[in-house]
């Protein structure tokens, strides 16, 4: 598979429908949300489309791993963690069962659906429940990576998954530390801690100025936390930039970080989408409506040179 | 029948146990087991549901809190003792709730204690293991649900044939009569394309005999079992103030 041309989703559901093929035990179950890769398989009867009732569906995948099948729930990140939370924590996470949940629409990726489908608060969600572990796959190398060893990690696992072409510029070692991390700058100075498709924002939208680095999260419990504290010990600036809400998304993750390891004298930043009401924007344009949030590349530069002067 | 006086002298028994414990100072909720009793019993002794290496399968127990009952048969067929029972709940390991993970001895296939999930959890264990039968016991405050529903329309659906479903239909909620509910009308479950059953859910030839038939079954089933909440102590059955509160421990000594 040639990854550099291909939308993430594709090359994820291509790698889940060849082993599904291969695997009799393996089921894949959906609130109606269709996926181009899937198609083929549609009628096959392990892949069960319970229809629009996200709470039956995290039910019956609940059972059917219960009795040792490998089990796959895809669908809109929101309703699945949002209208199934007390199943999913409950019978999914109490029971400890190795259910991959893989939520499509992170952030403002339908842009045009509104704060139905704007996933800015799933994060926060799956967070509070401690057996679960959250991976953000924006990158299609990664998006490869882990659709080929998705059942030999072990426990509940949910997935974000970005849509379109996405960079290939994960490796092996990144999955080991949880994050990447790229200094761009030689300087210490500047750190952005980002994750999901904004990671790849920071770079388009800072082709220009090199003088900061950059921490990608990709899973967002079970990182080299050691790792990522030498790291933020030697810069003097931090800025958490997220498309998540400051309490749905990675800001809480960091900054109990931050308190552990008693770096409060960093000045921390934040950049996130904002939350003191609820967000009824709408546009063709993932772009246009991060702009007008303030947290795109725009406000991503403004929020840099106001970083640089105090 | 042999086994049905057997099973008769069983529920006695179980009882007993039941009693014993929440007289020794275990709480439970006395009304809600009480009423389901008969329909647990009948299903374990008479065969319905197989122990295998100390484990109960394929039935969810979707009433939690009369994790009581279950308790009580544990004691019973040997495989806990009461005492350590006892010191599991004073650790902390056993609540009001039936909780498997902090239980070492896993007699239980799932956790249960938030209501409306166990026809959907069914389901997927129905479609796991096709050739054996999925019992679920649901309270009938439960059915307010959404969850419920969903799970009964993708069965009659998809011609899920392998469940059944058991309705212990004492009336009461934890806080109000329910006897006027719709959606507990029989003649709404008809419209589904899964059996109806109606017994006594205390008179246990009936129930075993409806098992048996169930058993045989090709499709699934739902059983309403009209029961009585706090059955067998007279002084509770029926009052609403029995969900949550046990009554003087001298009334339950009467029936020791």
């Amino acid at each position: 598979m040639n990854l550099k041309n291909l939308d993430i989703r594709d090359v994820f559901f291509e790698n889940i429908k060849n082993f599904f093929l291969k695997n009799k035990d393996f089921y894949i179950l959906t609130n109606d949300a269709d996926v181009f890769s899937l198609q083929q398989i549609k009628n096959h009867e392990r892949f069960i489309d319970a229809g629009v009732c996200e709470q039956n569906l995290i039910n019956i995948a609940s059972g059917l791993a219960r009795k040792n099948k490998k089990v796959l729930i895809y669908g809109f990140c929101n309703f699945l963690c949002h209208r199934a939370y007390e199943q999913i924590k409950i019978n999914i996470a109490s029971m400890n069962l190795p259910i991959a949940i893989v939520g499509i629409g992170p952030g403002f990726s339908f842009p045009y659906d509104g704060p139905t489908h704007h996933g800015i608060q799933d994060i926060s969600n799956i967070l509070t429940i401690p057996e679960f572990e959250i991976y953000n796959l924006s990158d299609n190398k990664f998006a490869d990576y882990m659709s080929k060893n998705i059942f030999k990690i072990s426990g509940p696992k949910y997935i974000r998954l970005e849509k379109g072409v996405c960079p290939t510029n994960f490796k092996k070692a990144d999955f080991l530390n949880g994050f990447e991390f790229i200094p761009f700058s030689k300087k210490k100075e500047t750190l952005i801690i980002t994750t999901g498709y904004f990671s790849q924002l920071v770079e388009k939208s800072l082709q220009n100025y090199k003088n900061y680095s950059l921490i990608s999260l990709l899973k967002l419990k079970k990182f080299n936390k050691k790792k990522l504290i030498h790291i933020l010990r030697k810069y003097k600036k931090i800025l958490i930039y997220d498309e998540n809400t400051f309490y749905g998304g990675i800001s809480p993750i960091i900054n109990k970080i931050i308190i552990d390891c008693n770096l409060i004298g960093k000045k921390i930043y934040y950049l996130t989408c904002p939350e003191d009401k609820q967000i009824f924007k709408y546009n063709t344009e993932r772009s246009k409506i991060l702009d007008s949030l303030g947290i795109g590349g725009i406000g991503l530069n403004k929020k840099l040179k106001y970083i640089n002067k105090s | 029948m042999k086994i049905v006086d057997n099973i008769e002298k069983k529920t006695k028994e179980i009882k007993k146990i039941f009693l014993k414990l929440v007289v020794d100072g275990s709480k439970y909720h006395l009304g809600g087991s009480l009423s389901c009793l008969d329909l647990i019993v009948t299903m374990i002794y008479g065969n319905f549901l197989k122990i295998n290496n100390n484990n109960l399968k394929n039935f969810i127990l979707s009433k939690g809190h009369a994790l009581g009952i279950l308790h009580s048969i544990m004691i019973e067929k040997k495989i806990i003792k009461s005492k350590s029972l006892f010191r599991n709940k004073e650790i902390g390991n056993i609540g009001g709730q039936l909780d498997i993970y902090n239980f070492k001895k896993n007699f239980f296939e799932w956790n249960s204690g938030s209501l409306g999930h166990s026809i959907g959890i069914s389901i997927g264990m129905s479609i796991a293991e096709k050739n054996k039968k999925i019992l679920t016991l649901i309270g009938d405050a439960e059915i307010d649900e959404g969850s419920v529903w969903e799970g009964l329309f993708f069965i009659s659906d998809k011609k899920i044939n392998n469940i059944v479903i058991v309705i212990d239909r004492n009336n009461v909620s934890a806080s109000s009569r329910i006897e006027k509910k719709k959606n507990l009308d029989i003649n709404l479950l008809k419209r589904l394309n899964i059996d109806i059953k109606e017994i006594d859910g205390h008179n246990i030839k009936q129930i075993y005999n409806t098992f048996k038939k169930i058993y045989n079954s090709k499709k699934s089933v739902i059983v309403v079992a009209n029961t009585i909440k706090g059955k067998g102590i007279k002084e509770i059955e029926n009052n609403l103030k029995y969900s949550h509160h046990l009554p003087k421990m001298s009334i339950l000594k009467k029936y020791l």
